[in-house]
């Protein structure tokens, strides 16, 4: 049991890794793709400064959401 | 299909058709709106961008250019040249294809009933799309380890790349989870060969936590369903709407579908002189450049192999090609909308030099075309800075003091050097060669040039092969006093008016002896009358020195009895190998010599380096850097080789001062090719030289 535990916070942990890899290129693509349409580069720090807020939650609510409901089980049967 | 099979698809129904196929219906409708709105938008990004440019017609010979594109796209002809990235692109290019091609036939089978019941097409498509994900993994990490733990000086890394890895990575990661997880949510049954058509997800699968309850596991699938499609859709809208550097996936191929093919380097010659309303001449801003010209600087991949061949980069001037497109594409976005936010007729551009080119760069051009031979996406470097430096000369006179004094000796005196044009034909007085004027029914003229008429270097090679040509039996005349420069500095240095005017001399005097064959020993004049004269009424058969003597060896004509004994390297002049494709001659004639042995240099062929003459730069100050000259002589001097074989008298010229600032005179000497034969033909007493071929002194 101590096993599957230890295995389950690695399999958080990889999916956390790999969720805050998918928040990190949304975001950051959305802000490149802003400053591409033309907005100002005077926005710069504010836009990062947003994207850094966001991160940040996404962060806490994947972990405290896997945390509570990722699966117990071995896969495979 | 066997029954083990079909109990597994069935087991599977309930997420294919619960929970795949009203994503899957999602993400193809938003998909479509997104394929709509980036066609739509292709107009507004890149196309009306484009038009700003002039018209150029780029649509000729559809299947020469279909033939090359697909070349270029699925054997990756050019990006192949180099192991490392070729390797890399060769992975990501065809992991993505075969990971798309595995995910669009489930897609679709998803919603034409394929799937159910299953078709073996289904297992092939899943053995496609995890090879494809492992291959673009494999890539992927060689990007990883190339761009920020090798770091070659080409690549200029940004958070756009970095930023492309991570979202890649993350979707094939999840991808493959999606597939894990339902996997083991389908439990037993599992077909004893599915870990053949699903080599990464079934491992996976093997270690992978599910919940307890078939509706609890479905919302699990749902989950991670959404988590990969929906930044795969985001993904998609970014490649198609950002700036991002992948937009290569559709600039390269239109950028390589609509290259140029005039003669390599053949130049657009300016027409609008006699136009009293012409204000300017050559490109000061975005709108003088043609529409391909700007197509070129959005096809950029920024891959930096033209700045590790360029000569002006590598000896430290103020240019790299690949920095150089990349300012030019970055002054595109900044001042194009700008633009096009303006009445056609309150249109006036920013200058590019001076706002977002340093003037410097532009004139530490040698127009060698290494950059243009390397593109993996045929970008044209040499024609825009040429075009810029015509604005330099013509609109503005702001160009190097020594190029002033070239130009004006070449006005003068038709030629560089200023040297009064009426000793052009001394050189031949002794050897009783024939002026067109005294002989008009030769078969070739021998077009000099002006270091063969005036530059003692070039002489010998001029006298050289004029008794190679008598001692053959060659039908041939000069023009002597009529002669003029061929007008390539001129062109190439960004004097488009002294240029056309020099050619128009020339192609008048030679239209009027009824001049059919010509042959250059200077591959500046060779190039320019055989791909540039035309524009003016001047259609000749030209060759090069080198393809006459090589000829003449073939066909037995000339006899190379003489052995010199002797090491020789040869030295690919650009505008004779990379413009003109002649590489093989000049080899077969030094084969042909009795005695001497060829040793390469490490850059030969199409990867020759530079003399650091051309494109004018024979007659400016190197005053920045280390000499380009003596950088190839170091190359030449690392062969162990006791001479230097050239086809090219400004190299001629470049190599000889290299070996003199090395001090190697008593060591290597640099010899036209003319003149190594004709001392090989032993037609005239000379004592031989002692066989000096060792390798270089540490």
């Amino acid at each position: 049991m101590g096993t599957l535990t230890l295995f389950r916070a690695l399999a958080i942990i990889v999916e956390v890794t790999v969720l805050m890899g998918l928040i990190y290129s949304i975001v950051n693509g959305a802000r490149y793709a802003l400053f591409d349409f033309g907005l100002d580069e005077k926005y710069s720090e504010f836009i990062r400064l947003i994207v850094v807020i966001v991160g940040c939650i996404a962060l806490v609510f994947f972990a405290a959401h896997l945390i509570t409901f990722y699966p117990r089980v071995v896969g495979h049967i | 299909m066997d029954s083990l099979y079909r109990l597994f698809w069935e087991r599977q129904e309930v997420y294919i058709m619960g929970v795949f196929l009203p994503v899957i219906i999602g993400f193809l409708a938003l998909f479509a709106g997104l394929i709509a709105a980036y066609v739509k938008g292709f107009r507004w990004q890149h196309l009306r961008l484009w038009h700003l440019g002039k018209e150029e017609d780029r649509s000729d010979q559809g299947a020469v250019r279909l033939k090359e594109l697909l070349l270029v796209l699925f054997a990756n002809f050019r990006i192949g040249s180099e192991a490392y990235p070729g390797t890399m692109h060769l992975l990501i290019f065809w992991g993505a294809i075969l990971l798309f091609a595995g995910k669009i036939v489930r897609l679709f089978s998803y919603l034409t009933g394929l799937t159910n019941p299953p078709q073996v097409i289904f297992l092939y498509a899943s053995f496609a799309a995890e090879v494809g994900g492992l291959l673009l993994i494999a890539g992927g990490l060689l990007a990883i380890y190339r761009r920020y733990l090798l770091k070659p000086e080409r690549l200029a890394t940004n958070t756009d790349n970095t930023l492309i890895l991570v979202w890649g990575a993350a979707l094939i990661l999840t991808g493959y989870f999606i597939k894990a997880y339902r996997i083991t949510a389908v439990g037993a049954a599992l077909p004893p060969n599915w870990f053949f058509w699903a080599p990464v997800s079934y491992p996976l699968s093997k270690i992978a936590l599910i919940l307890p309850r078939t509706p609890l596991n479905e919302l699990l699938i749902w989950h991670r369903a959404l988590i990969h499609v929906l930044p795969a859709l985001l993904l998609f809208a970014y490649i198609m709407f950002s700036r991002t550097r992948l937009q290569h996936i559709f600039l390269s191929p239109l950028n390589i579908y609509c290259r140029s093919l005039k003669p390599k380097g053949a130049l657009a010659p300016i027409t609008n002189f006699e136009d009293e309303n012409a204000e300017s001449f050559g490109v000061r801003e975005l709108r003088e450049f043609n529409w391909k010209q700007l197509l070129d600087l959005e096809a950029c991949t920024n891959c930096g192999r033209c700045q590790d061949v360029c000569p002006a980069h590598l000896s430290g001037k103020p240019l790299s090609p690949r920095k150089l497109i990349q300012d030019m594409k970055e002054h595109l976005w900044k001042e194009g909308p700008k633009l096009l936010a303006l009445a056609p007729e309150e249109r006036e551009g920013e200058a590019i030099i001076g706002k977002s080119l340093d003037g410097h760069a532009l004139w530490a051009c040698t127009n060698c075309m290494a950059c243009q031979e390397v593109c993996p996406v045929y970008v044209e470097h040499v024609p825009k800075i040429v075009e810029m430096r015509q604005y330099k000369v013509l609109t503005e006179a702001e160009f190097a003091p020594e190029l002033q004094l070239t130009f004006r000796n070449m006005e003068n005196n038709s030629n560089p050097w200023g040297i009064g044009s009426h000793l052009r034909g001394d050189w031949a007085k002794e050897l009783g060669v024939k002026t067109l004027a005294d002989d008009p029914n030769v078969e070739y003229l021998y077009y000099v040039g002006c270091a063969g008429s005036f530059d003692d270097r070039g002489k010998k090679t001029a006298m050289a092969f004029a008794k190679i040509m008598q001692a053959a039996g060659i039908s041939f005349g000069i023009l002597g006093t009529e002669e003029g420069c061929c007008g390539d500095s001129a062109m190439r240095g960004g004097n488009e008016y002294l240029y056309q005017s020099l050619a128009q001399a020339n192609i008048g005097i030679m239209n009027g002896y009824n001049v059919k064959k010509i042959i250059a020993t200077c591959p500046h004049g060779y190039n320019i009358m055989k791909k540039e004269y035309k524009n003016f009424g001047g259609n000749f058969e030209v060759f090069h020195h080198t393809e006459i003597i090589a000829d003449l060896i073939r066909k037995g004509k000339i006899t190379l009895k003489k052995p010199l004994n002797k090491c020789f390297t040869y030295h690919d002049s650009c505008f004779l190998g990379r413009y003109n494709g002649i590489y093989e001659q000049p080899r077969e004639i030094l084969k042909a010599v009795p005695g001497v042995t060829l040793a390469e240099m490490d850059r030969n062929q199409e990867r020759s380096f530079c003399c650091g003459a051309g494109g004018g730069r024979m007659w400016m100050e190197e005053d920045i850097g280390e000499r380009i000259n003596n950088m190839r002589t170091d190359q030449a001097i690392a062969t162990g080789a006791a001479g230097v074989a050239l086809a090219c008298p400004f190299c001629q010229t470049m190599l000889s001062d290299g070996i003199k600032d090395r001090k190697k005179e008593e060591d290597m000497s640099a010899l036209d090719i003319a003149e190594i034969v004709w001392e090989a033909m032993g037609l005239e007493e000379k004592a031989p030289p002692a066989e000096v071929c060792a390798p270089p002194e540490a």
